[in-house]
């Protein structure tokens, strides 16, 4: 419905600005009792956990628990997002009304007259000089008016998908108004556009088709670099509920009741055919052999299904440093993808990219990947004058699954190269200050040979690279890193089991902690950028490895000082 | 599947804490119900179709989505309690159970209890779903 000219010029947007606020209470009250409820399962020791109760009902109970704290996330992000977009409309509304005013006050009464339904009336009574003058202020008024009318539209829009007012028809036409942009960008992805083309064409949408897409499908924007944080996380988190939902209810009843049958026949002595033609060695009944093939695959199921929960889980409420969780992508074919940020790199003064190594698979990026990313982020919180800092986990790619049998290949790292180069070009394209943002990349063991092989070959967006226990980067010198080797910063602690692989340099290339500072390899040598502390922890070379994020590890100190723009304070 | 054991204490106060969470919520849609009622009636309300469906949008949450979290969020918080209450593994659990057990965990209580909104037969499309476009 067109705004018209009398309600903007008189409208007042303090009560529905209330009513925003009000929404991000709401938001803030809903993700408080999430945490809460959560916190009654969370630990062995909580109210509900395993050291006080035990038992079918106590299996229900966490069960239970765990999909209301899942439904409340959602509704608090639905919350948050119905506040946000109020607040985006009264200030477009706002703007429309002043765009207005200030269109009715330059009127020059003596060429013409506004009359109250706003159409302006030139003076012809010495000429028709003011015709085309009435004309263009007109089009001023109209101009702020349909201002009104799309920001009204959006509104209407945004309301009805993130607070699931829209009745079936409504959200039918609201896909079906955007399906011709739908089938622009998919031909703008099939053609290969660069991630600030999407965005810069995804941004050209009004507030309804973009909401179009994103209700009708969307599969087509959940992975596609350049399309902004928020729309790519309400998309992914619509197909990862979509896809748990798609596991059947009752498959811990079934697995239960084929083991049970299993047992049954064993008990029965029903498990193995002591019949002939089998050189006297039992073998498993046709029955017992179809039940437990049937198992087999509900087992594999419920793997899967309890590793999309367990995403699912992890991206719930609020990170420690009170950052949302942002899925910007997954994929739960072999082992595994997942890109999760924690706190928005759209907006977030520094982001910090963070690439697994070896052994990277869906469960760790819910799981200790992503802890590192927490960590990451709550040592850059602390950095004073620091900013905010989103940082990303990023494993959307194969990662080598055995240091030993896959990890000396580079295959894995080529295969990685374009997604990492096309997911930082994004970032880069969604930011809402790419000059003023510190972006850093950021990786472990196998990530950094990621990294060196997409910053070499493709050149990256971000200002530093930092290699922790890296086995090589696939080049000899910082330099060749597309970046200037002073924004290049590496670490490995004394008596990591990385040194053997980076200081034989037959594996990924020359170790990148070896700076040249080493006066017995002669100047000019070593791989150039700063070397910065970190601490072992351990007598373990493995469990060396893996302790950069330990408490009291002077990596993290340092690598705070790296992503918050303070690399020259390293230690 | 695990022996039972149970420590009713405990129990009990998660119970507690579920009532008090769904208290906390029901209070904080309240004033966003409140808020929003201040829109009613209004020429942008009216005019505006947007400011139209945020009004739409307050009293659905309050009627039914945040009604149906509450009920859930009571559910279990009746369940644990009749478990902690009773001390044993529990069958066949039903709603009415817990209502020997009400005064001790209600009794301070303001917000109503939750009313589950019946199915609406021109439910919506679940979320995530494609349509053919």
């Amino acid at each position: 419905m067109a705004i018209t000219y009398g309600l903007l010029l008189e409208a007042d947007f303090t009560a529905l600005e209330s009513v925003g606020e009000a929404w991000m209470d709401l938001y803030g009250n809903l993700d408080d009792q999430a945490a809460t409820i959560g916190e009654l399962k969370a630990k062995d020791v909580a109210a509900f956990g395993v050291n006080h109760w035990e038992g079918r009902n106590a299996d229900t109970a966490r069960e239970q628990v765990r999909d209301i704290v899942v439904d409340l996330d959602e509704r608090a992000a639905a919350a948050r997002r119905v506040s946000v977009s109020i607040a985006d409309a009264v200030e477009e509304f706002r703007a429309a009304q002043s765009d207005l005013n200030e269109a009715v006050a330059e009127v020059d009464r003596e060429r013409a007259t506004v009359t109250d339904a706003g159409a302006v009336v030139p003076d012809t009574s010495r000429g028709t000089d003011n015709i085309s003058y009435a004309q263009g202020m007109s089009t001023r008024i109209n101009a702020a008016l349909d201002r009104a009318t799309e920001a009204d539209e959006g509104l209407k829009a945004a309301i009805g998908v993130w607070a699931e007012t829209f009745s079936a028809s409504e959200r039918s036409a609201l896909i079906q108004g955007a399906a011709d942009e739908a089938e622009e960008l998919q031909e703008l992805i099939d053609s290969g556009a660069s991630p600030q083309a999407i965005n810069d064409w995804w941004s050209g949408l009004d507030e309804a088709e973009r909401l179009g897409i994103l209700e009708g499908n969307p599969g087509l924007i959940a992975d596609v670099d350049g399309i902004p944080t928020e729309d790519r996380d309400a998309a992914n988190r619509d197909l990862l509920e979509a896809e748990i939902d798609r596991f059947s209810p009752t498959l811990d009843a079934d697995i239960a009741d084929l083991e049970a049958q299993l047992e049954e026949l064993d008990a029965a002595g029903d498990r193995f055919d002591e019949g002939g033609g089998n050189l006297g060695v039992p073998h498993e009944t046709s029955e017992y052999r179809e039940l437990r093939e049937q198992l087999e695959a509900l087992e594999v199921e419920r793997d899967d299904r309890d590793s999309l929960e367990k995403l699912q889980d992890a991206i719930s409420g609020q990170a420690r440093t009170d950052q949302e969780y942002f899925l910007l992508g997954y994929d739960s074919a072999e082992d595994g993808k997942a890109i999760v940020s924690v706190g928005n790199p759209d907006t977030a003064d520094n982001t910090a990219v963070y690439v697994p190594g070896t052994g990277g698979d869906l469960d760790g990026a819910s799981g200790g990947d992503l802890q590192r990313a927490e960590t990451m982020a709550w040592d850059a919180a602390a950095v004073p004058g620091g900013g905010e800092t989103a940082v990303v986990m990023w494993l959307d790619y194969d990662a080598p699954d055995d240091a030993f049998l896959n990890a000396p290949s580079s295959s894995y790292a080529e295969d990685a190269s374009e997604p990492l180069t096309s997911f930082m070009g994004g970032l880069e394209a969604t930011n809402h200050d790419p000059e003023g943002t510190t972006t850093t990349v950021m990786g472990h063991s196998y990530g950094t040979t990621v990294i060196g092989e997409a910053a070499s070959e493709n050149g990256l967006a971000t200002d530093q690279i930092v290699a922790v226990a890296s086995p090589g980067m696939t080049v000899d010198h910082a330099s060749e890193l597309n970046i200037d080797p002073d924004d290049f910063y590496a670490t490995t602690a004394p008596g990591d089991a990385i040194h053997a692989a980076a200081e034989s340099s037959l594996i990924h290339g020359p170790d990148p902690s070896d700076t040249g500072l080493n006066l017995s390899d002669g100047p000019g040598s070593g791989f150039g950028g700063t070397s910065f502390e970190s601490d072992s922890m351990s007598w373990n070379p493995m469990e060396i490895h893996s302790n950069y994020w330990e408490d009291g590890n002077s990596a993290r100190d340092n690598m705070a000082k790296i992503f918050t723009g303070n690399g020259d304070e390293v230690r | 599947m695990s022996d039972f054991s149970i420590r009713p204490e405990e129990v009990r106060s998660g119970a507690t804490a579920l009532f008090d969470a769904s208290e906390a919520i029901y209070e904080a849609m309240n004033t966003l119900a409140e808020d929003s009622s201040a829109l009613e009636g209004t020429p942008e309300a009216t005019e505006f179709t947007g400011i139209a469906e945020c009004l739409k949008a307050a009293e659905v949450w309050e009627s039914d989505y945040i009604a149906v979290h509450r009920a859930d969020i009571e559910e279990t918080a009746k369940f644990a309690a009749v478990c902690a209450e009773t001390g044993e593994e529990v069958d066949d659990y039903g709603a009415t159970m817990f209502d020997q057990y009400a005064d001790v965990y209600l009794d301070d209580r303001t917000a109503p209890s939750p009313e589950r909104p019946g199915p609406d037969p021109a439910a919506q499309i679940p979320r995530g779903e494609s349509l053919a476009v």
